[in-house]
């Protein structure tokens, strides 16, 4: 019984003494313990923007949301060597701590693309608070910090590109990329694509097709037929529309509510002599005047003109590789998934520069939405 | 070096016996002197002598000694033709009407009959007294149960009176194997308490282990729960219930079938089952009166309940404070606008809305069910209302704290509950200081506090932990349609684990 008291008072000495630490005034001792923040005390950035300042240098922007009080959104910026010494840079501006976890977006202007974007890159990867889910853009003929503070005019830029990024869908030639999914395809074959922005007509963000990336830096553009060949190509087609001339004259409008495309390796015995890309196109009739789709003559012009039409922006997409040299879309592993015993043979000969690339293209029109 | 004589605690006096007089009536009067309610009354035999009978006012039903006692000697012939001593032998042999009827001749015994409603009955000469049960039943009726209320099912409900509990379990688990061992408790209050369970079906070793701390509680009086609860338990110093109590009849009887050793005592409404494990109190007695498959849902949800109860609060904390990046954007965005000019930190937001909440919850409990209510709503509503229109707490904290208040309701038991609110301050705390890393490591301490206690020998956790498997850990949690439930619970080491065929 002795033994259990001392026991009990040693334990009750132990904890006083413990407690008693936290009146010593030695706040280095619990230096282990994470940094508490109020939240009413943080201003979360949202969009960050990052252009190329000087030799080596980078000016970062960034933005918060339009705050709940109907208040401006609070913009800033810093020009440093690093990014992370403008973040760092970035605290010393207004009274909140300015934190970058709720970071949705990285926008990158158009001269940093074109030197490298491995370091925006590499510091989203290190970071601890930036996130590998965070969209990726690129600027188009302006920089991001313009951008980002022409959008705050009037709004907010990441209210703006929350919007672009809910409606990419039915555009058809946009598509949202993550700094995970640039990084993994730089990876593998050092070429992606990037959807791009431009500043529109009235001033506001518009999607500009793609940025096209080879080791790190921006080569071109996908814009226009080569950018809804990307959507195509990569299977991100929602609600698309196609025009096209009806047999009997007038014009019809195909809604494109589906596309799969399956990239095949063309062999003639070992040697590798071209690539096939081969895409299922899914439509639905949204508008055309007297057009009765159960007469399979009508039906069969309709898909032959939609083939014709998807064909030729896949084929405008599939020939900016070849224009550029990269394998942008990683072709080259989807035609190794159609072939996987040929997987080394496939590595060993693929030079999508040099090799002739073909589209075929089957066009279904399922319906109509007349009541005839 | 201990501590000097005069600071030491006097030891308990006991002697036995207790009362180291002779049963006379002399000392009887000696005994009871001073007490208004004892009464004396002689009755003459016709020139042979007095009877003495005393009982004590209040706790006899006179009319019972007027029928029972007085008129069989006034009127009964074959009586009055006898001595004395003779017609008092055969009064203890069946001359009058009454079942219970024993011979005293300790003053121990036959003072604590009087207090129990008898009468006693001297003859001069004689070294013993007859004791004639002729009590008052006065007990409140039974009636439906308060606490643990049931759409289907029994509506009886514990009552002070032990003879009652024991016939109403008598009623509902009606074999002979059923056992009733009684013990008496509290030198002051003689509290009748009984041990019960299913011989064949309860562990021996528990039964036993039972019975050796009741008789190993020394104390005055068992007039409150904790007067026994804390002394049967394995371990003090735990926040968690480790016996499970139930004022339902037919709960009590299901946990003796179950295998698990129950305990009633005088005076309390209610039934203890033993042992209780975490998995027991997070059973309601409706579960097995539902649809087997609304009852899992049920149980699971309270099972979400409980993580809710104990860590929302702190969770709040250590995201709102020290990882803003796990708060959804939006979410965030309105907190921050919410938390606007709200003077204190958040850590004593939540520690000021946590302790309102108990003060309010104990106001409601304290007062009268209509003026409880009004205290609740003015509370709940109005200051809360006012609170976060004046900016004192912002409107988050409030759904936070809300959140897990009623998160907590659910549970079945609210001891059990109680436990998890007393931790649920701990963690918040915990989460003030380190964040998530507080939070999980004051869930780590809760997990090794739990896996330290036993309940008469059985691990807390079970069937969780102890190497139940996880086929009883998945039974705890999803309740099987009962048809295929052939086997009682092994943890409780019943002789005979079949229960149906």
């Amino acid at each position: 019984m002795s033994v259990r008291k001392t026991r009990r008072k040693r334990r009750a000495l132990a904890l006083w003494a413990a407690l008693c630490t936290l009146l010593s005034g030695c706040t280095d001792q619990f230096g282990f313990l994470p940094y508490a923040r109020e939240l009413e005390e943080t201003a979360l950035m949202q969009t960050m923007g990052v252009d190329a300042a000087g030799t080596g240098a980078v000016r970062v922007t960034a933005s918060t949301a339009v705050p709940l009080d109907g208040d401006k959104p609070l913009v800033v910026g810093e020009t440093a060597g690093t990014i992370s010494g403008a973040c760092l840079s970035m605290q010393a501006q207004g009274a909140s701590y300015i934190f970058y976890g709720h970071v949705g977006q990285i926008l990158l202007g158009e001269e940093l693309g074109r030197r490298d974007i491995g370091p925006v890159l590499d510091y989203v990867l290190r970071d601890v608070e930036m996130r590998l889910e965070t969209k990726l853009y690129l600027v188009q003929g302006d920089t991001a910090a313009g951008m980002i503070e022409q959008a705050a005019q009037e709004g907010s830029a990441p209210e703006r590109l929350e919007a672009m990024e809910a409606d990419g869908g039915l555009l058809s030639q946009s598509m949202t990329r993550t700094v995970e999914e640039v990084l993994e395809d730089l990876e593998e074959n050092g070429c992606t694509y990037v959807p791009a922005l431009r500043t529109g007509e009235e001033g506001d963000m518009t999607a500009a097709g793609y940025g096209l990336i080879k080791d790190g830096r921006l080569v071109g553009w996908a814009q226009g037929e080569a950018a809804s060949g990307v959507n195509l190509l990569m299977g991100a087609v929602d609600a698309d529309i196609i025009e096209v001339d009806l047999p009997q004259g007038g014009r019809a409008a195909l809604r494109l509510v589906g596309a799969k495309s399956r990239v095949e390796p063309v062999w003639e015995g070992a040697r590798l002599t071209g690539v096939a890309i081969r895409c299922k196109v899914e439509a639905n009739l949204a508008e055309g005047s007297r057009t009765d789709l159960s007469q399979a003559d009508v039906r069969g012009e309709l898909e032959k003109r939609l083939e014709y039409r998807t064909g030729q922006r896949i084929q405008a997409a599939a020939d900016l590789c070849r224009e550029y040299g990269g394998d942008f879309f990683q072709m080259e592993n989807r035609a190794g998934w159609s072939a996987p015993l040929n997987w080394t043979r496939l590595q060993e000969q693929w030079e999508i520069g040099e090799l002739p690339v073909t589209v075929e293209v089957q066009a279904h029109i399922r319906r109509g939405y007349d009541a005839v | 070096m201990g501590k000097p004589l005069e600071q030491m605690p006097p030891t308990h006096p006991r002697q036995e016996p207790r009362i180291p007089l002779s049963l006379t009536v002399d000392h009887v009067k000696e005994v009871f002197r001073d007490c208004v309610d004892f009464s004396v009354r002689q009755v003459e035999w016709p020139e042979r002598g007095t009877l003495t009978l005393c009982y004590l006012a209040g706790m006899v039903r006179l009319e019972r000694v007027n029928d029972y006692i007085l008129r069989p000697l006034a009127q009964d012939g074959r009586l009055a033709e006898l001595e004395l001593r003779e017609a008092f032998r055969r009064m203890g042999e069946g001359a009058l009407y009454n079942l219970v009827v024993s011979w005293r001749d300790t003053m121990d015994r036959a003072a604590v009959d009087l207090v129990e409603g008898c009468c006693l009955i001297f003859c001069p000469g004689e070294g013993r007294a007859l004791s004639v049960s002729v009590g008052t039943e006065e007990k409140r009726s039974i009636s439906p149960p308060e606490n643990e209320t049931v759409l289907k099912g029994s509506r009886d409900c514990f009552v002070e009176s032990l003879r009652t509990n024991t016939s109403l379990v008598r009623r509902h688990l009606k074999a002979p194997e059923l056992r009733i061992k009684e013990q008496i408790v509290g030198r002051q209050s003689l509290t009748g308490v009984d041990v019960v369970y299913l011989e064949g079906i309860a562990n021996l070793d528990t039964v036993a282990e039972m019975e050796r701390r009741l008789a190993a509680i020394d104390i005055d009086a068992v007039l409150a729960t904790g007067n026994l609860e804390e002394y049967l338990v394995d371990d003090i110093h735990t926040a968690f219930p480790l016996i499970q109590y139930t004022e339902r009849p037919d709960r009590f009887c299901g946990g003796l079938a179950e295998g698990r050793v129950g305990v009633l005592v005088d005076g309390l409404p209610l039934g203890y089952l033993a042992p209780g494990t975490v998995s027991s109190f997070l059973r309601a007695g409706q579960d097995k009166a539902s649809n087997w498959a609304v009852a899992c849902v049920i149980t699971v949800l309270r099972y979400l309940c409980v993580a809710v109860t104990l860590l929302l609060p702190a969770l709040y904390i250590a995201m709102a404070t020290f990882h803003q990046e796990m708060i959804p954007t939006r979410l965030a965005l309105s907190m921050i606008a919410a938390k606007q000019n709200v003077p204190f930190q958040t850590v004593f937001e939540v520690l000021i809305m946590l302790a309102a909440f108990e003060v309010l919850q104990e106001a409601g409990m304290r007062l009268p069910r209509s003026i409880g209510q009004t205290v609740s709503i003015l509370g709940g509503l109005v200051v809360g209302q006012a609170a976060v229109e004046a900016k004192i707490v912002s409107p988050a904290v409030l759904i936070a704290v809300a959140i897990a208040g009623t998160a907590g309701y659910t549970m079945p038991s609210q001891e059990m509950a109680g436990a998890l609110r007393l931790w649920r301050f701990g963690l918040a705390v915990l989460a003030s200081a380190a964040g998530l890393f507080g939070v999980m490591g004051g869930v780590g301490l809760l997990i090794y506090h739990l896996a330290g206690i036993e309940s008469f020998g059985l691990p807390y956790l079970a069937p969780f932990a102890g190497g139940m498997g996880a086929d009883a850990a998945g039974r705890a949690v999803l309740r099987l349609p009962l048809p295929l439930i052939k086997l009682r619970e092994r943890m409780l080491r019943p002789p005979n684990r079949r229960k149906q065929g």
